[in-house]
């Protein structure tokens, strides 16, 4: 039979059954009478037919033709699953809805997996880049040893975090760049897109004067010159020669580096060469070497390098040396994250297609005639479980596509959850292998939820269901099925609930830190003259003497002060210290490091930094004046327990003279809001501006304006520009943002989670709720003669809308133990996320609980309603 | 007619008639299956009724032969049903056959009415 006449034929024989079905109910035949006698009508209608459709002539097993054939039938069955679907809008509204959720979700988080795991970075062999860890830092004397002794591995070395002017341009620029060792380029593989990167030897003093521009900077700051290759230029007051442009698409160590410069090896300068600059050490495996090789190789190459240090090294430094890939060491911090949130999403899909499979199972029973009579037209059982798949299948692509649509729109939502500058993820967007995963995962998910509805329906013969046993088998075992599949719904919903609970409590615990001092109305600025304007000492301390004092003078300034970082700037200038009373121990123990605050006086009074004992500093505190240091709480805890601090003495270990402790000053959330410090940091101090080193024994000469304003801010920054270059035009101010947006912002990542995981669990309890109502409520009308009974019998109202919220709860309830149980195992995995809560928090799963009764009272209450309201004698038809 | 024993009606006699039924009932209006299925059997007081088996091949029949023609109508709130028209050749048939029985019905009743005659 020709395939679109088959199906019309089914579909005006199934209308026929249905009318005439309703007239003998509504005539007072019980229902499952009424569907056998419909039923019976259909017997020989094969055999009819075939006497009047002849049967469309086929050429005998031509390929080509079948496939046609095949096609045409699948073109029918997809627009009468079209026809099927709009003839019913609320399911059909509700299912591609929950999928679409589903589906887009995935597909966005897809896109962002696979441009931040998956995708192998930008270099040539990139399986082969590996970088050096536990803990992989190395002195660049270390570095040179590595270089000439590895026979398994290319090593080179980079020191990034190099924050230098542009000057001699137009305006004065600040740039972060770093340090890279002369095979740097090389040894990633990369080409230059204009000249050339370093060769071998540009690392040598001497040879050193050059620089390698990115392809952000050679357009910014210098407009895209064509002849940048080759010309002179001055960073941070050292004037070098620009060898080569590199590509847009190369960022590393990350997409805020401008510039390149050769490492500096001396190995004259021992303090220099052995003593400070540890950085971190990549390598390409040589041609032949395996990884298991290199990581040997790495650890008795360090142990030797022991040895070769001109002070004695710990005797547990680095004994673990090893490497490990480079792609997997860029993207560890967020592989745990990605993980989290990709199964979150994935269970949020499980939730919706369980959800559309019940709504199929319910739709099944009531399609049964139309299966009927498609059996009886001579339709084989595969024939109509493709239709019904074919429907699940339209369904499902209905779905993703609204959820593509739905994700581009939230897409950037999505990235914000990771740290910014997380490699690869700028380049994360939705492209064409979104689509075909949206699509491929669409196919499979109308696949997976359509099969079961669809053998169940399926398994029609027309002799079984005359027989009204073999009707009511059906029935209640799709019930069954579908009460068993909205438990699980449940269960889901309460492990994604449960994580968001966890989530929201962990954000509000981090909310309530104290950082330690009071970010607003205080607006924050770098100034950075070059270090060389440092050498003379008196020269810079005037400076900002200078601007301080200019700065407060402007009028909506309530108070400016200086220093080296602040809060929550991601920068920890720390220097090693000799502490009094604590002598270092040679081998055994490194010199503490602690963070080295440089700060003029009023920084403590407009930061609300208490001072806890002891006093601040005074402009007394100068140049020529006795050293003086203030320590944190923390330190003076840890090391003089019990003591007096005041009148202690600290040293940075490179000077001879002790300092002498005058305060002590509140802790301060130095990092972020979790975390006071990294954990090699062992104390914090602050000097007063004049009397202050860094690590290199210099006075610092990039420093952060803090000031404190009164009303509308906006106005400063140019205010402050022109104080600035007034003063010294050679020296940029770059970062210009209040301390507020700078606390908010060390909170963006977890929030941006919080808020995902809420929407992710916000959308399983709609849909666990549509699910229980869907099933209280088809079983409610079910048992329509039950309930009538049971009214007729004596029982109140009451009594039977508790008897159907009953049944809600029951279903909610078991789906709530599973889903604790679940839990308990599960939240492990967000553990790394949570702040001052634990992964099992009682609390949280309360609330839970909570929340899920709450949405099976109101799942159950419309049906519970409906039921307390059913007349006996209409539900009771005697016949 | 009044009510006739259903049993004494001829296989053939059944069908060939109601294919004059299905075409007369289509010949002020158009109709769908069940509407006409109903109609002849509450017409005919039940002397007449069928199972969808037999029917609907009947139907297509009629429609194979181009003397009743289906459409799709949907309405709305409603599925759709399939509506049969009356073709022109239709119409000449119905016309032949109506012509046909009536010869035959005044035969047979001046032959069994002659005894009254």
């Amino acid at each position: 039979m020709a395939p679109g006449r088959e199906a019309e034929i089914a579909e005006e024989l199934a209308g026929h059954l249905e009318e005439q079905y309703e007239r003998l109910v509504a005539r007072g035949i019980t229902e499952a009478e009424a569907r056998r006698i419909v039923l019976e009508g259909l017997d020989g209608m094969a055999a009819e037919l075939g006497s009047i459709e002849r049967p469309v002539r086929r050429e005998p097993a031509v390929a080509g033709m079948t496939k046609t054939t095949l096609l045409a039938d699948l073109w029918h069955d997809f627009r009468y699953a079209i026809r099927m679907l709009k003839r019913n809008p609320g399911f059909t509204i509700l299912a591609v809805l929950s999928l679409a959720l589903g589906i887009g979700g995935n597909a966005a988080m897809f896109s962002v997996v696979s441009a931040v795991l998956i995708r192998p970075l930008p270099y040539p062999d990139p399986a082969r880049l590996v970088r050096a860890a536990n803990d992989g830092y190395y002195p660049p004397g270390g570095l040179a040893a590595l270089q000439q002794q590895s026979r398994t591995m290319e090593i080179a070395g980079f020191n990034a975090g190099l924050d230098l002017n542009l000057t001699s341009q137009r305006e004065a620029w600040r740039l972060e760049g770093s340090f890279v060792s002369g095979n740097f380029f090389n040894v990633l593989g990369a080409a230059a897109e204009l000249g050339r990167g370093f060769r071998s030897g540009d690392d040598r003093p001497g040879q050193d004067r050059l620089v390698v521009l990115s392809h952000a900077a050679w357009q910014d700051n210098f407009g895209g010159d064509p002849a940048i290759v080759g010309r002179v230029i001055a960073l941070g007051g050292v004037e070098r020669q620009v060898v080569g442009v590199m590509p847009s698409a190369f960022a590393f160590p990350d997409e805020g580096t401008r510039f390149w410069i050769p490492l500096h090896l001396d190995p004259r300068d021992q303090a220099a060469y052995w003593a400070r600059g540890f950085m971190p050490v990549i390598a390409r495996l040589r041609a032949g070497a395996t990884l298991e090789q290199a990581q040997r190789e790495m650890q008795s190459l360090t142990r030797h390098m022991v040895g070769l240090f001109p002070y004695p090294m710990p005797h547990n430094w680095n004994t673990a040396a090893t490497v490990v890939p480079l792609q997997q060491f860029m993207t560890g911090n967020v592989r745990a994250k990605l993980i989290v949130l990709q199964c979150a999403i994935g269970l949020v899909l499980l939730i919706a297609c369980v959800n559309v499979a019940s709504l199929l199972l319910a739709r099944a029973t009531s399609r049964q005639k139309e299966m009927a009579v498609r059996a009886a037209l001579g339709a084989s059982r595969g024939r109509i479980a493709r239709q019904l798949l074919t429907e699940s299948v339209t369904l499902a692509l209905a779905g993703g596509a609204l959820g593509i649509a739905l994700a581009l729109s939230a897409f950037s939502l999505l990235k914000l959850a990771l740290p910014a500058d997380t490699a690869g993820l700028s380049n994360a967007h939705m492209g064409w292998e979104a689509m075909l995963f949206a699509s491929l995962l669409s196919l499979l998910t109308g696949l997976a939820f359509g099969l079961a509805p669809a053998l169940s329906a399926s398994r029609h013969d027309l002799a079984g269901t005359i027989k009204m046993g073999g009707q009511r088998a059906a029935g209640t075992a799709r019930a069954r099925m579908r009460s068993a599949l909205i438990m699980g719904e449940v269960a889901v919903a309460v492990v994604l609930a449960v994580g968001a609970g966890l989530l929201i409590k962990s954000l509000w615990m981090l909310a309530r830190v104290n950082p330690g001092f009071e970010p607003e109305h205080i607006l924050t600025l770098r100034v950075s003259p070059n270090q060389s304007v440092c050498r003379d000492r008196a020269a810079c301390i005037a400076l900002f003497h200078e601007l301080v004092r200019r700065t407060a003078e402007i009028p909506g300034v309530h108070g400016v002060a200086a220093a080296n970082t602040i809060p929550m700037a991601a920068d920890v200038p720390s220097i090693p210290v000799a502490v009094e009373g604590h002598p270092y121990v040679p081998g055994h123990t490194m010199w503490p490091m602690f963070w080295a605050g440089a700060v003029t006086p009023l920084y403590f009074h407009l930061m609300q930094i208490p001072i806890l004992a002891g006093r601040g500093f005074a402009d007394s505190d100068g140049e020529k004046s006795a050293p003086v240091v203030i320590v944190s709480a923390a330190m003076a805890r840890r090391y003089w327990l019990g003591q007096n601090p005041i009148g202690k003495h600290i040293r940075p270990v490179f000077e001879a003279n002790w300092r002498t402790v005058i305060g002590v000053a509140g802790d301060v959330r130095q990092y972020d809001l979790a975390n006071h410090s990294p954990d090699y940091i062992r104390g914090a101090m602050y000097m007063p501006y004049p009397q202050s080193v860094t690590n290199e024994r210099q006075l610092p000469a990039a420093m952060t304006l803090i000031v404190r304003t009164g009303g509308d801010p906006t106005a400063l920054p140019g205010r402050i520009r022109g104080l600035v270059r007034d003063l010294n035009p050679d020296v940029p101010v770059s970062e210009i943002r209040t301390l507020e947006s700078l606390v908010d912002a060390s909170t963006q990542q977890s929030r941006s989670m919080t808020w995902l995981f809420i929407t992710f669990a916000g959308a399983a309890l709609l849909l666990a709720a549509i699910g229980t109502y869907g099933v209280v409520s088809y079983s409610t009308a079910q048992r329509t003669f039950e309930i009538g009974m049971r009214a007729a019998l004596g029982a109140s109202r009451r009594n039977i809308f508790g008897l159907v919220l009953g049944q809600s709860l029951r279903l909610a309830i078991t789906g709530l133990i599973v889903g604790i149980i679940a839990s308990v195992i599960l939240t492990r995995m967000l553990a790394a996320f949570l702040y001052g809560t634990a992964a099992t928090d009682p609390m949280t799963f309360l609330a839970v609980c909570g929340v899920l009764v709450t949405v099976a009272l109101v799942a159950g209450y419309v049906p519970a309603r409906r039921a307390a309201s059913i007349d006996p004698s209409t539900a009771l038809r005697v016949e | 007619m009044r009510h006739i024993e259903p049993g004494n009606f001829d296989r053939e006699l059944k069908k060939g008639s109601t294919e004059l039924l299905i075409l007369s009932l289509l010949e002020y209006r158009d109709r769908h299956g069940y509407e006409l299925s109903a109609l002849i059997e509450q017409r005919s007081e039940g002397a007449l009724s069928f199972r969808v088996a037999s029917f609907y091949p009947l139907l297509y029949r009629l429609e194979k032969r181009g003397w009743i023609r289906g459409r799709w109508v949907e309405k709305a709130g409603q599925r759709r049903r399939r509506y049969y028209h009356l073709t022109q050749p239709g119409r000449e048939v119905l016309a032949s056959q109506k012509r046909g029985w009536r010869v035959f019905v005044e035969a047979i009743n001046r032959i069994t009415g002659a005894e009254h005659a």
